[in-house]
């Protein structure tokens, strides 16, 4: 994951695939969606032990950020096996 | 595998490690913080690597390459806080996570387009975005969230 200077740029990348489109985001939409305990909570003495609590957080964070786009989701099996 | 105990300690000291100097420490330096043989600290370092998603070691090593949000070696997503540029982020997506072991504090992500080269800058306090330069700047990722950990390094 890649900091591009604009939408247009993204697309001119030499490596940008282009079944990606729905992987550009503005910079604010994905720092927002960062903002979910399995992010913000890094420092919590039980981090280790209750990741498997955290991680539904960031992946409903993520599919809200992706309006439902399967881009933005994991497959259903993946999903319940995180 | 290690204990649930130890998992979280060496956890801690990882990225307070990466917090205090920039860098990871390696597994004698985390045996002799925890008062362990190296060869348990080495052991349990692998069981938390496994554990951690976005974290790798170097292939055939036992050395911390990845520990997220940050790196180990140096990457074109640079954090400064404090007029400090001592951290560097794993991708452009943890580079925006930096912010929140920082509390308090203002950070600033210096990164680089992969297309042009040229500067991409972005501020940031507690989650926040404060600033961004150039405004119209986006993140991508290439590949989708189903692939991330198929090769992080080039999602």
């Amino acid at each position: 994951m890649n900091l591009f200077r604009s939408e247009e740029h993204v697309r001119r990348w030499a490596k940008f695939d282009p079944e990606s489109t729905h992987g550009i985001k503005p910079v604010r939409e994905i720092a927002a969606a960062f903002n979910t305990p399995l992010i913000t909570e890094r420092l919590e003495p039980d981090y280790v032990r209750r990741l498997g609590e955290r991680i539904p957080g960031l992946l409903a964070a993520l599919d809200q950020l992706g309006g439902g786009s399967p881009f933005w989701q994991l497959p259903p099996t993946a999903e319940a096996d995180s | 595998m290690a204990e649930p105990d130890v998992l979280e300690r060496l956890h801690q000291r990882i990225l307070r490690t990466f917090l205090e100097s920039g860098h990871a420490p390696t597994y004698l330096d985390l045996a002799r913080a925890e008062g362990v043989s190296p060869e348990d600290a080495r052991l349990a370092l692998r069981d938390l690597m496994a554990a951690i998603p976005g974290c790798w070691q170097h292939p055939g090593t036992d050395h911390i390459v990845a520990y997220a949000p940050f790196n180990n070696l140096p990457t074109w997503h640079r954090i400064t806080v404090g007029g400090e540029q001592k951290w560097t982020a794993l991708c452009g997506f943890d580079a925006l996570q930096v912010t929140h072991l920082f509390r308090g504090q203002k950070i600033q992500v210096d990164s680089n387009c992969l297309d042009c080269g040229e500067s991409v800058q972005v501020r940031m306090r507690d989650g926040e975005v404060l600033d961004i330069d150039p405004p119209e700047a986006v993140a991508h990722s290439n590949l989708p969230l189903a692939r991330w950990f198929d090769d992080f390094a080039v999602t």
